[in-house]
């Protein structure tokens, strides 16, 4: 009976993906067991003070996460900074939220619950400024407080305020499994989709016009680079959570445009932003007993802070050059 | 694998060009550059272009003139791809504009404003970037490759786009630290280095000094002996009469087209710039 086949689709369906990720994820747990002995090598090459902290597996489970979404959120950030998109990095963070309540009540990873708010509300962000006079800001602000709203009310119902703090604000030291691995796996498509389209995405971002003049598809690319967003800051939601992860998108790739003239450049400087904020910020967290996400955004901070004054496009050469400029003139 | 030598697949690959290649190579030859027929636009209110008819020959210098708002800039768009005419047909060398934009056959050099000067990137890369429409025919796994992997053919084609405008030595400057017409001369070598066909240049006289003016008139000139053709939008009636093989009068349709003396009445004039401001520099 063929009817027979298609009604017992679903099921095998079923069966397949969770045989599938049963598989997938022991791989995953193999990969992660493999970075995470590579990553204590280096470690342990530090003086024993520094060490201490990560002898733990927690730590190390943190330490990884963290360095996978300083990278990635880096060499992301110098997208967001060439397109002027901090405003949409915002808006995609807290439309996340609905996402991950949404996800919870149906029992599937939230991971996937909050990779579809996000993309839907960027969508819904386009759709709205297409087709109607309301500007782009305007219908950020619209979509994203909504969604945010939408998800606060639904987690309100169903789940502690602990939750919700660990998703506004992160939860690195907490850092699971399953959640480890989903965030090298969402690490590995984003760089790789970077490298693959890196000519698309440069011209996009520089001269749309002459993109499109050469036959690429610039909605195709537009939306892409969203749903990279989007697929980068669920990653990230475990490490800083939903309110700080828009910092990581914009504080590295700021810091680096102040010191080069170059994109790929750019992408490595950003990159290692991110991962040395990582790496101070979590160890700080965990000396000094502090909340981890906001210690990694305030050394980002730093960072930038030394950069604007110190880099070639900084403040302190600028006033230099202006007090030389006088005193010549 | 291993004995397949490069030639092996450089052949393949001249073979797989020529099979696309030949039905449109007859209509190439005799086709208009720019045909374009019953086309209107808009952006959702008004319409910007109405019922266009506009045939541009192969091979000319054609400026496209017109006051503020009688859609220069949509015909632009409509050419590159950034827009689509609600009404009406495109086409660009007999075939219409998407399959000419893949072979990239048409090239954009944009206004000073449209580009963030701030952009890390350096001359030689924005030139560049004039390649990887190129880049992209090579192939499913090449393509893929970010434009250091590509060397010989490509590196050769902007070194001498760069020289024809007289950019080499300059060619690892950020592009912001260029004056405006060693901008525009970059853009320029850009379009050259993309081997295009149909230039579309967007006020390409704007902000430029006496040399690089010269410069870029010297370039247009060989770039139409070599048979490419060059639109140009521009308020620069004085110009565009000296040097152009032919005039566009646009508002919102065309006003009036041909050589520039016939085209350039003050009759004309009147009617396209509807009584208002007609650009300085030019009064008879």
């Amino acid at each position: 009976m063929s009817g027979g086949i298609f009604s017992d689709l679903p099921a095998r369906i079923g069966v397949l993906m969770v045989e599938e990720g049963g598989r997938l994820s022991q791989w995953g747990e193999v990969v992660v067991d493999f970075l995470i002995a590579c990553m204590m090598l280096v470690v342990n090459l530090f003086p024993d003070r520094i060490v201490e902290p990560f002898q733990y597996p927690f730590m190390q489970r943190a330490l990884l996460t963290s360095i996978l979404v300083g990278m990635v959120c880096g060499v992301l950030s110098c997208f967001v900074i060439l397109k002027r998109w901090a405003l949409l990095g915002d808006a995609i963070s807290h439309a996340v939220l609905p996402g991950v309540a949404i996800a919870y009540l149906l029992g599937l990873p939230f991971f996937i619950g909050a990779f579809a708010s996000g993309a839907l509300t960027s969508l819904g962000i386009g759709v709205i400024e297409r087709n109607t006079r309301i500007k782009e800001d305007a219908a950020m602000g619209i979509m994203f407080t909504a969604a945010f709203a939408l998800g606060v009310v639904i987690i309100s119902q169903i789940a502690t305020s602990t939750h919700l703090m660990h998703i506004l604000f992160g939860n690195v030291l907490g850092v699971r499994m399953p959640v480890l691995q989903l965030t090298l796996f969402a690490g590995i498509v984003t760089l790789f989709t970077v490298f693959l389209f890196y000519k698309e995405l440069l011209l996009y971002t520089f001269d749309p016009v002459q993109a499109s003049a050469l036959g690429m598809n610039t909605t195709f690319i537009h939306y892409g680079l969203m749903l990279l967003l989007t697929l980068t800051i669920v990653a990230s939601l475990e490490t800083v959570g939903i309110i700080l992860v828009v910092a990581m998108l914009i504080i590295p790739g700021a810091t680096a445009y102040l010191l080069v003239n170059s994109l790929p450049r750019m992408m490595l400087i950003a990159a290692a932003v991110g991962i040395f904020s990582a790496i101070a910020g979590l160890y700080l967290s965990f000396v000094y007993n502090i909340a981890s996400g906001g210690t990694i955004v305030i050394v980002a901070a730093g960072v930038f802070a030394l950069a604007f004054l110190f880099s070639p496009h900084g403040v302190l050469v600028k006033i230099l050059r202006h007090r030389t400029a006088v005193q010549e003139g | 694998m291993q004995n397949v030598s490069p030639t092996m697949i450089e052949r393949t690959r001249d073979r797989l060009r020529t099979v696309r290649k030949p039905r449109t190579a007859a209509a190439e030859i005799h086709a208009p550059a720019v045909k374009a027929e019953n086309v209107s636009a808009t952006y959702g209110g008004p319409l910007v272009l109405r019922r266009l008819n506009l045939t541009l020959p192969r091979g000319e210098l054609i400026a496209v003139i017109g006051p503020n708002g009688a859609g220069k800039s949509t015909f632009f768009k409509l050419l590159s791809g950034v827009m689509r005419p609600n009404e009406g047909s495109i086409t660009v060398f007999g075939e219409p504009v998407r399959f000419q934009r893949k072979r990239s056959a048409i090239a954009y050099v944009p206004q000073e404003e449209q580009i963030d000067w701030d952009f890390p990137i350096s001359v030689w890369d924005v030139v560049l970037a004039g390649r990887f429409g190129r880049m992209r025919e090579e192939g499913v796994p090449r393509r893929f490759l970010p434009p250091g992997f590509f060397t010989n053919g490509h590196r050769t084609a902007v070194r001498d786009a760069l020289d024809a405008v007289d950019m080499l030595d300059l060619s690892r400057r950020p592009v912001g630290a260029l004056s405006g017409g060693q901008k525009k001369r970059v853009f320029l070598a850009r379009a050259l280095a993309q081997e295009a066909q149909l230039l579309l240049l967007d006020e390409p006289l704007a902000g430029v000094d006496g040399r690089s003016a010269e410069l870029i008139f010297d370039v247009f000139a060989r770039a139409r002996r070599e048979g490419r053709t060059l639109v140009l939008v521009t308020h620069d009636l004085a110009s565009a009469e000296k040097y152009a093989d032919r005039i566009a009068l646009l508002n919102r349709t065309v006003v009036a087209e041909g050589a520039p003396s016939s085209v350039l009445t003050m009759e004309n004039l009147a009617q396209a710039f509807e009584g208002g401001f007609i650009p300085a520099k030019y009064e008879k």
